[in-house]
């Protein structure tokens, strides 16, 4: 019975972990943009539908690859055998840019929010005090229990999907348009809520129990994001019917609005900005420490500098690592500051996250082919047919958000990546001919 | 080839000769003196592991163990790859990051295993 109980929680837990560094403010942005492409209720609604139904199937490939490989190394394992080391570094690392360039949009969206709550200051000035202290929180090596982060997860959900309700049973505060359905303007949406589910895969890099990766991972993933999608479709939904577009367009805090258009006396948005709070602070501890982790090991393995493998003495965090990322993220906030722009990054993340899904994919069905069944001990239903029509939504998916942008981004994005490729390659060239990618 | 029996004594010999030289060595003493934990070293091709009592730095004991419940951090791998990562015959982070070697553990603790490694062999 305590044994059941305790599996139970775990469980919980996983699950907790798994939708909490998605539930993430700039999901909101998402929605906006999403919201602006879809142009009608039917629209949005069957691209969240449609993008919760695909990510499943991204959630089932990465449940039968953390089962082979019970390892908290995460994409970068997963990709090796199929794509070779040199590919499966440089996507890990492009991989980190974009968890950074997202993080930049989230640090928009908490500054914002917290110039909201407090009235002074000016919102540039709360994101970097934000991720200042953010970072040095993580330096400090203080973690959230697992039970604490559980908690919260759940509180953010229970108030989203609440708020949502009530929103959707109280009278229209905005001119809805139903339909009609449009095919290219809902898989166009769709390809941007790919955003919405970021950073779910965080649960394989954890370093849980070996069994966790066998059993309940697999099983944990793509409930997760199931879950995600029926939250995901009531806010979109309620932010669609009750927030009018021309006020969305300018807005960094469109949650915020919705509590606003519900209940005008501010009551209910200082309640949806403290959960705001609480979100971001959660995506950031989550994608920050992950993120730290993986330059870290590239460091300690000479394929960064390897300074960013120093780790400070008292509480044993690799904190070069972490100023770094406050460097990059910082520069990404600037960026979205200045030009106002938070599309962008929004597209770009949730291309590459989509050529990632594709990857991953991929190499889940390579794995299927090479591998004996009882090498797989989780083995996804249909998989010799679900992974190959995976990785072909989720490239199409990927290469329609990269047109979607402007020439001169996606060509900035192509050309990141192979300067990341070419360094990768030339960084393990020098390594194996000075020998010192070999422990002395 | 060697039996069971062998890389058994192999790796606990190997593990004393990795404790004598954490606990003497003074870079380690000083970046690890307030760590205290367990660490489950388990051989997959074996039926049993080890557990390292740490306490304030030093390895105090290795004690045999049957389970793979034990120890907040868990080192998990071939016997033959663990005694040679254990010698500094092998780097931790490239078999961690090979997904030859499994660890398990809080992020603090499975850092300061690898920064430990590096002091003693880098």
């Amino acid at each position: 019975m305590e044994l059941r109980l305790k599996r139970a929680l775990k469980f919980n837990r996983l699950l907790a972990v798994t939708m909490g560094t998605p539930l993430a403010s700039s999901a909101f942005l998402s929605m906006i943009l999403m919201v602006g492409v879809a142009g009608n209720m039917v629209n949005l609604v069957l691209s969240v539908i449609i993008g919760t139904a695909i990510t499943v199937l991204a959630a089932l490939t990465y449940g039968e690859l953390v089962s082979i490989y019970p390892s908290a190394a995460g994409n970068r394992i997963f990709l090796k055998k199929p794509l070779g080391d040199t590919i499966a570094i440089a996507m890990s690392l492009m991989w980190v840019f974009v968890i950074l360039a997202a993080a930049g949009v989230e640090s928009y969206v908490l500054g914002n929010v917290l110039y909201y709550l407090t009235g002074f200051m000016n919102p540039f000035l709360w994101s970097v005090l934000a991720l200042v202290i953010i970072v040095l929180v993580n330096i400090m090596g203080v973690e959230l229990s697992g039970n604490f982060q559980t908690i919260v997860t759940y509180s953010v959900v229970i108030v989203l999907v609440l708020v949502s309700i009530f929103a959707l049973i109280t009278p229209a505060k905005n001119a809805v348009s139903m339909g009609p359905f449009d095919p290219v303007a809902t898989l166009t949406a769709t390809a941007i809520g790919v955003y919405l589910f970021l950073g779910f895969g965080r649960v394989t890099t954890l370093g849980e129990e070996a069994v966790d990766y066998e059993r309940s991972i697999p099983r944990a993933l793509p409930l997760a994001v199931f879950l995600l999608g029926i939250v995901f479709v009531l806010v979109s939904m309620a932010i669609f019917r009750d927030v009018p577009y021309a006020s969305l367009q300018n807005t960094a805090i469109p949650q915020i609005l919705l509590g606003q258009y519900l209940i005008p006396n501010r009551s209910l948005a200082i309640l949806i900005a403290i959960v705001s709070v609480v979100m971001s602070f959660s995506a950031f501890n989550a994608g920050i420490l992950g993120t730290s982790r993986l330059v870290y090991a590239l460091g300690r393995e000479g394929l960064l500098p390897r300074f960013f493998g120093v780790i400070e003495r008292r509480h044993f965090t690799p904190y070069l690592a972490l100023v770094f990322l406050l460097i990059v993220v910082l520069t990404f906030l600037a960026l979205v500051y200045e030009t106002g722009n938070y599309a962008v990054p929004l597209y770009v993340a949730a291309g590459f996250d989509s050529f990632m899904y594709a990857a991953v994919a991929y190499s889940a069905f390579w794995h299927l082919r090479k591998l004996k069944a009882e090498e797989i001990p989780f083995r996804v239903f249909a998989g010799k047919f679900l992974f190959p029509l995976t990785t072909v939504i989720f490239f199409s998916l990927g290469i329609l958000l990269l047109l979607s942008v402007s020439v001169v981004v996606t060509l900035v994005t192509v050309i990141s990546m192979f300067l990341i490729l070419f360094y990768i390659m030339g960084r393990r060239m020098y390594l194996s001919r000075s020998g010192s990618d070999r422990p002395s | 080839m060697m039996g069971s029996r062998e890389k058994t004594r192999t790796l606990r010999e190997t593990l004393e000769a990795f404790s004598r030289d954490t606990n003497s060595n003074e870079k380690v003493q000083k970046l690890i003196r307030k760590w205290s934990t367990t660490v489950l070293i388990w051989p997959e091709d074996l039926d049993s592991g080890f557990l390292l009592k740490v306490e304030n730095g030093k390895i105090h004991q290795i004690i045999e163990s049957t389970t793979r419940e034990d120890g907040k951090v868990k080192v998990i791998g071939k016997s033959d790859v663990i005694t040679n990562m254990f010698k500094g015959k092998e780097n931790l982070a490239h078999l961690y990051m090979d997904g030859v070697v499994q660890t398990y553990g809080s992020e603090k603790d499975q850092i300061v295993l690898d920064a430990v490694a590096r002091l003693l062999w880098n």
